[in-house]
């Protein structure tokens, strides 16, 4: 590596810890985290992996079945199979940080839109996954990155992708967040689709209930560029993921999806923004939650339509199960409409596991348990089921079984 | 009657009531084994409570008489533990579950089922074959067994799916509330056919009805009039005529 890029990344990292310390973290001030405080993250005294940090070599979980193209351990890249047409961080040719270029391009979006966490992030990342697809490409195997943690002492870790999609090309790419002891995982993944570019993503945060995760992903689309994106918040004590998505060409359109199941005392925020630059542009969003015992959920769900951006559609849902008397949600729909030539919906709901339901379940032989299982895991399935890559249902599939209390067997 | 045929279900002095409203007052029903009963009975009489609070429902207040299904307290029994001892609710408003694959939801019952009498799970090829064979009786084909269970089925398609349950799971005392409701002279016809091919020497047959097309179609034993929450009149299958050609009104004054 050349001295110049040496220095360049030094450099970057130096402005981005100044950036972080002076922005700080979020707190309860901010409308964005009216409900989430992030106390635990800063109590925690969360350092980042040095040199004496043990870094095991292959972790505890990953989907099977599914290439694992790259796995990241305490935020170091432990290698991966290739077999796709795909570029990682250690080709430098292409990727890493030889990609400071790109990374730079995006120091605009988190100078207007992001906060201390994504500076923290670039302050503190070490090995970024670079995924850049050249126009025209398609990739119809998915792409599958896993970054896993595993820590003994409070780490802080700072998984980082950059995804590009030239014009005209798709990817579908799953990030999966795993980790394991008292560790912080705040990542970040930056995507840009060309015009006429296509990804679809599958962000599964599972991380054990000892661990906290922050994650944001930022996307910007081209004209008629399309994303998909299937967000499971589905671990972790303290667990926060944003999706800020920038419609920026027309015709542009985009599906955000997500789950969030949580159980304990856990606190789960799935948080999305998407802006309506460009006319003619298209969101369509569900999220549902299920909250058992003593946990918490907040769903928020922010449109933003300018005025004179004409013809766009946006409809939301947010439908929530709570599965004890002690369980919240907050829903929050922002929608931010600013002209009359738009189509809009917006529908949250909370409720409880229908009695006519589980009395049919009930009446065909199955017990009380065995029919909250079932029903519950029937909520969850119009999520999972829209997933793109039959491993990574059934392995969310597994999942939920396991987190339902077991041997559902979802069909 | 000889010694084999032993009640199924005796209802006696039954009185149920929902919220402060009593529904049924004093209703007392003996069904053995083989017999198909009918019951008929205007709005509001109580024919759709007796089928539910006979299913375990919750909401109903019992408060006074008894139910023995072969032999033990039926009312003592949880909803499950009922449909597991053979006791089976055909619905009149089936409810939808998306979600959840019709065939699929088909075999985890049977499996709750088998496994509380402590059989094994039924292999899966075996159980492909067994539900292919019960659903060729009421013209379920295998798009409608994997779609989500009623999720979207027309009135029709829902009763035969209720039918198809039952054939699968095989229950002893099966209660039909309202199932020819809704339904059209070929669907009747396709569900009254899947009924009686249960028909046997082991199983009896509660059917709640308002109109007497379905009973030509199933010829029941018994024929009783359900008014004012107890039974007023009881015959055979030429009483369901009458009531159709007369209503219920002649029947009003009867003790």
């Amino acid at each position: 590596m050349s001295a110049s890029f040496d220095a360049d990344r030094a450099g970057f990292r130096t402005a981005a810890a100044a950036r972080a310390l002076q922005l700080g973290l979020p707190h309860r001030g901010d409308e964005a985290w009216k409900y989430t405080s992030t106390a635990p993250l800063i109590e925690g005294a969360y350092a980042p992996p040095t040199a004496d940090t043990s870094r095991p070599s292959a972790p505890e979980r990953h989907i099977k079945d599914l290439v694992a193209d790259r796995v990241f351990v305490n935020g170091a890249s432990v290698g991966g199979a290739d077999g796709t047409a795909v570029s990682l961080s250690d080709e430098p040719a292409h990727a890493g940080w030889a990609a400071l270029g790109t990374l730079a391009r995006f120091d605009r979006i988190e100078r207007d839109e992001g906060g201390g966490l994504i500076a923290l992030n670039a302050a503190r990342a070490t090995d970024a996954a670079l995924v850049s697809v050249p126009a025209g490409d398609r990739i119809d195997t998915p792409v599958y990155l896993q970054f896993h943690t595993s820590a003994r002492a409070h780490l802080l870790v700072s998984p980082r992708i950059v995804v590009t999609v030239g014009r005209g090309a798709s990817l579908t790419l799953v990030e999966h967040h795993t980790g394991v002891g008292p560790c912080w995982n705040n990542a970040v993944t930056e995507i840009v689709l060309e015009d006429g570019a296509s990804l679809k993503l599958v962000r599964i945060q599972e991380q054990d209930a000892g661990s906290h995760h922050t994650g944001a992903t930022f996307a910007r689309l081209g004209r008629d560029a399309t994303l998909e994106t299937h967000d499971f918040a589905c671990g972790a004590r303290l667990s926060r993921s944003d999706v800020r998505v920038r419609l920026a060409g027309p015709g542009a359109s985009v599906n955000l999806r997500g789950l969030c199941l949580a159980d304990g005392e856990r606190h789960t925020d799935q948080h999305t923004v998407v802006f309506h630059d460009a006319p003619h542009t298209h969101s369509l969003e569900l999220y549902k939650g299920i909250l058992l015992d003593d946990a918490r959920g907040v769903f928020t769900g922010r449109i933003l339509v300018e005025p004179g951006v004409r013809g766009c559609t946006t409809r939301q849902e947010n439908p929530n199960l709570l599965l004890s008397e002690a369980a919240r949600i907050f829903t929050r729909p922002q929608l931010e409409i600013r002209n009359n030539d738009v189509k809009a919906y917006h529908g949250a709901t909370v409720g409880r596991l229908s009695p006519e339901a589980l009395f049919y379940l009930r009446s065909r032989g199955l017990d009380l348990e065995h029919a909250r299982r079932v029903l519950t895991a029937a909520f969850a399935a119009e999520i999972v089921d829209a997933v793109p890559s039959e491993a990574v249902r059934d392995h969310l599939r597994r999942w939920l079984d396991h987190a339902l209390g077991g041997s559902v067997a979802i069909p | 009657m000889s010694a084999a045929s032993a009640p199924l279900l005796e209802i006696h002095d039954l009185h149920v009531r929902v919220e402060d409203k009593p529904i049924l007052r004093g209703l007392t029903l003996t069904i053995r084994a083989r017999e198909m009963h009918a019951i008929m009975g205007p709005n509001g009489a109580g024919k759709s409570t007796l089928a539910h609070f006979l299913a375990g429902r919750e909401g109903y207040v019992h408060t006074g008489g008894t139910v023995r299904y072969r032999g033990t307290d039926l009312l003592a029994m949880a909803p499950e533990e009922r449909a597991r001892a053979g006791v089976f609710l055909a619905f009149q408003y089936p409810v939808e579950i998306p979600g959840i694959g019709n065939q699929y939801f088909l075999r985890t019952a049977l499996n709750a089922i088998r496994k509380s009498r402590n059989e094994e799970e039924i292999d899966a090829a075996d159980f492909i074959a067994l539900v292919r064979k019960k659903a060729k009786l009421v013209e379920i084909d295998d798009a409608m067994l994997k779609r989500a269970v009623n999720d979207g089925f027309s009135g029709g398609e829902k009763k035969r799916n209720e039918i198809l349950q039952m054939a699968v799971l095989e229950p002893t005392l099966c209660l039909l509330d309202e199932t020819d409701s809704g339904l059209d002279i070929d669907a009747l016809a396709l569900v009254s056919k899947g009924v009686n091919a249960l028909r046997d020497a082991t199983r009896a047959f509660l059917v709640i009805t308002h109109y007497d097309r379905l009973l030509s179609h199933l010829e029941p034993d018994f024929v009783h009039v359900l008014a004012g929450g107890r039974i007023v009149k009881s015959g055979g299958r030429e009483l369901a005529r009458e009531l159709e050609a007369r209503g219920y009104g002649w029947l009003e004054d009867t003790p």
